[in-house]
C-alpha cells in the first residue's frame, strides 16, 4: 500500500489539492473572459479545477501497467478510489470555502471538478496519460464554441460555464461523473501503459 | 528529417490536420464578415490561432514526450538537439499554418476581399505557432504527458484568451493575435507586430534554454526566466499606451475623391463601387442641413480622424449592407460635438441622442429609417422620445431650430446633472 501510494505520487496529488484550494481564495479565481466570439464566458475557476484531475491522471499513469494488471492487489479499484477521493475532497473544500465566504468561485470549481472527473474516467481506457487531455479539450471547446444565445448564456453542452444557480448544470455534472464511474467499472481490465515514465 | 510516411503514422498533428482545418474554416463563418478589406478579414480570421495554437502546443508536447520516453532526447545523437527539435516541430507548425491560412482564405472570400491573405498576419501566425510549439515541446520533454498535454493546451489558451481580457488593454498586443485590427480607416501597427515577435522569440529562447542547456536544472530555469523577462522588457515599451486595437491610421493616399458641386467626398477603394450613390446621398444631405441652418464642411472623408484634414467631416459605413439611412446616420453622427470627457462618466452625453436624431431627420432620412434608428428609444417625462422632439423641431422656425441646436450642444458637454429643459424645443 505504501509502495502504491509512493508510485501514484500521493504527495503531488495532495499538493495539487492544496494549490487548487489556495488559488480559489485569491482574486484570480473570479476573473472571467470571453476568449472567442463564438465561445462561452469562462471563469478562471474552471481552469483551476483541472489541477486535481490532471494530477490524479498523472499519478495513476505512473505505475507499471503490465505489473498492475496481474498483481494481487486491486490496483484498479484503488486508482478509482484515489480519483474519487482526491476530486471529491477538492469539490467539498471548494464548496465549503464558498460557504464560509472566502472563495466566491468555489461552486464553479466544484461543478467543473465533477465534470472533469467524469471525463477523466470516461477517457481512462485510452490510458491515464491521455485521459487527462479529455477535460482540457472539453474546456477548450467550451471556450471556443460554447456560446449560447448570448455571451452570458452558454450552449446546453457547455454547462460548466452556466451560472452556478443553474440546477440543470449540476444535474448534468453529476450525470457525467456517474457515467464516467460506470464506464470505468464496466470497462475490461486492460493495460494501455506498457512501461512507467522515466523520471 | 522525418519522412512523410513516418509523420503520417506517428504524429497527432498530422492526424488532426484535416479536422483542425475544417473546424477553423467553419469557425470563421461565425464571425462578422469584413467590409471587403483584406487587412480586416485576415486579422479576424487570425483569431483561430486561439484554438489551433492550443491544440498544436499539445501535439508538440506529445512529440516531446515521445522523445523523452524513448530516451532519444537524452541519448548521444549525430544531430544537435536543435536539429531534432526543428524536424519534430516543422510538421506541427505547418499543420497550424495551413489551418489558420485556410480560415483566412475562407473569411476573405465571404467578406468579398479576394483570396490572398495579408502576409503580415500569416508571418505573425507562423512565428506565434513556432513559439507555442516550442513551449509545448519543452513541456513534453520536461514533464509527463499527463501533465504536459493539459498544461500546453491551457497555457496557450490562457495566454491568448485571458491576457486580452485584462488591464491594461495594450497587453493583448504582446500575444500576436490581432483580432481587434482593423477598421477600414486603419492599418496594422508595426510596433505591435515587432513587440509580439520579440515575445515569441523570448518564449522560443526560454523553451530552448529549459531543455537544451548544458547547465543544472535550476540554472536552466533561471536562464529561461531571464530570457522571458528580457523579451518583455524590450516588448512592453513598444506597445505601452496603445488603445485596445493594434492599429495606425491607414495611408490616406489610397483614398479616391469625387467632387459634386462644392462638395468633395473621399472614399476607400473598397467603397468605390458605391461611390456615385454615396456622393449623391451626401450632397443631398448637405444641402438639406445647410438649408436648416446647420454648418457643414465641404469635405467628407473616410480617412481616420487623426489624419483627416481638420475642416473635414469624417464618416464611415459598411459597404455591403448600408442603405441611404445608414449613410445619412453616419454623416449626422460626425456632425456631433465630441462625447464629453468627464471623470466618472457624463450625464450630458444623453443630449447627443436628440441632436443626432434631429441631424438625421434634417439630413433627409426617411420616416421608416428614423423609426428604425430612434423609434424604440426612451420616452420618459425628463427624456422624451427623440422622434417627438424631431416632430416639434420640424414645425419650429429656423431661429428656434438654431437656438435648440445651440442649447443642446451646450447640454451635451455637461458632466454633472443638467436641466432636461435645455433640450426642450421651446423652453
Amino acid at each position: 500500500m505504501i509502495l502504491w501510494a509512493k508510485v501514484h505520487g500521493l504527495p503531488v496529488i495532495g499538493g495539487a489539492i492544496v494549490f487548487a484550494g489556495l488559488a480559489l481564495v485569491t482574486p484570480v479565481s473570479v476573473a472571467s473572459a470571453t476568449p472567442s466570439p463564438a465561445g462561452a464566458t469562462l471563469a478562471a475557476a474552471c481552469i483551476l479545477a483541472l489541477a486535481v484531475p490532471t494530477a490524479v491522471g498523472w499519478g495513476c499513469g505512473r505505475g507499471d501497467g503490465l505489473l498492475e494488471i496481474v498483481g494481487v492487489r486491486a490496483v484498479r479499484a484503488l486508482d478509482l478510489a484515489l480519483a474519487i477521493l482526491a476530486v471529491g475532497f477538492t469539490v467539498g473544500t471548494a464548496l465549503l470555502l464558498e460557504k464560509v465566504g472566502i472563495a466566491p468561485a468555489g461552486a464553479i470549481t466544484a461543478r467543473a471538478g465533477l465534470v472533469y472527473l467524469g471525463l477523466l474516467l470516461l477517457a481512462s481506457p485510452l490510458g491515464w496519460r491521455l485521459a487527462t487531455l479529455a477535460p482540457a479539450i472539453y474546456l477548450l471547446a467550451v471556450a471556443v464554441a460554447g456560446r449560447g444565445e448570448d455571451m452570458y448564456h452558454p450552449a446546453p453542452w457547455a454547462w460548466i460555464a452556466a451560472p452556478v444557480d443553474n440546477r440543470a448544470s449540476w444535474i448534468l455534472s453529476v450525470g457525467v461523473m456517474a457515467i464516467g464511474l460506470a464506464s470505468y467499472l464496466i470497462a475490461p481490465r486492460t493495460s494501455t501503459h506498457h512501461q512507467p515514465e522515466p523520471t | 528529417m522525418i519522412r512523410l510516411r513516418t509523420a503520417v503514422r506517428v504524429m497527432p498533428a498530422i492526424w488532426l490536420a484535416l479536422p483542425l482545418t475544417a473546424f477553423a474554416c467553419w469557425y470563421v463563418t461565425l464571425l462578422y464578415a469584413s467590409d471587403g478589406y483584406t487587412v480586416d478579414a485576415t486579422a479576424k480570421a487570425s483569431m483561430t490561432i486561439g484554438f489551433v495554437g492550443a491544440v498544436l502546443a499539445a501535439c508538440a508536447a506529445w512529440e516531446g514526450s515521445r522523445l523523452r520516453r524513448s530516451g532519444l532526447w537524452a541519448a548521444p545523437s549525430v544531430r544537435s538537439r536543435w536539429a531534432v527539435a526543428f524536424w519534430v516541430l516543422l510538421p506541427v507548425v505547418l499543420v497550424g499554418l495551413v489551418a489558420v491560412s485556410a480560415a483566412m482564405v475562407v473569411n476573405l472570400a465571404r467578406s468579398g476581399a479576394g483570396f490572398v491573405p495579408d502576409w503580415r498576419f500569416v508571418a505573425m501566425t507562423a512565428i506565434d505557432l513556432v513559439a507555442y510549439s516550442a513551449a509545448g515541446l519543452a513541456a513534453g520533454l520536461l514533464l509527463p504527458i499527463a501533465v504536459a498535454g493539459p498544461l500546453a493546451i491551457m497555457g496557450t489558451f490562457i495566454w491568448l484568451g485571458f491576457v486580452p481580457a485584462i488591464e491594461p488593454v495594450w497587453l493583448r498586443h504582446l500575444t500576436g493575435m490581432f483580432r481587434d485590427c482593423c477598421g477600414l480607416e486603419q492599418d496594422l501597427a508595426l510596433r505591435a507586430v515587432v513587440a509580439s515577435t520579440v515575445v515569441d522569440l523570448g518564449i522560443v529562447a526560454a523553451a530552448g534554454l529549459l531543455t537544451a542547456g548544458p547547465w543544472p536544472r535550476l540554472t536552466r530555469a533561471g536562464a529561461a526566466l531571464g530570457a522571458l523577462v528580457v523579451a518583455f522588457v524590450i516588448a512592453v515599451p513598444m506597445v505601452a499606451g496603445m488603445i485596445y486595437a493594434p492599429v495606425v491610421a491607414r495611408d490616406t493616399g489610397l483614398l479616391q475623391c469625387k467632387e459634386n458641386g462644392d462638395l468633395t467626398v473621399c472614399l476607400w477603394p473598397e467603397h468605390q463601387a458605391r461611390a456615385d450613390e454615396v456622393v449623391e446621398i451626401a450632397t443631398a444631405a448637405r444641402d438639406r442641413w445647410m438649408g436648416a441652418g446647420i454648418t457643414v464642411p465641404a469635405l467628407f472623408t473616410e480617412a481616420d480622424r487623426s489624419v483627416a484634414p481638420s475642416d473635414a467631416l469624417f464618416f464611415s459605413f459598411n459597404g455591403a449592407d448600408s442603405d441611404e439611412g445608414n449613410v445619412i446616420n453616419s454623416l449626422a453622427s460626425s456632425l456631433l460635438p465630441p462625447f464629453p470627457d468627464c471623470e466618472g462618466g457624463s450625464t450630458g452625453g444623453m443630449a447627443l441622442i436628440y441632436l443626432q436624431a434631429w441631424y438625421d431627420a434634417a439630413g433627409g432620412m426617411s420616416q421608416s429609417a428614423l423609426e428604425r434608428e430612434w423609434g424604440e428609444m426612451l420616452d420618459e417625462p425628463n427624456y422624451p422620445a427623440p422622434l417627438k422632439l424631431v416632430d416639434q423641431l420640424e414645425h419650429a422656425t429656423p431661429a428656434q431650430q438654431a437656438d435648440w441646436i445651440s442649447r443642446t450642444e451646450t447640454a451635451s458637454q455637461q458632466c454633472d446633472t443638467w436641466d432636461p429643459g435645455l433640450i426642450a424645443v421651446q423652453p
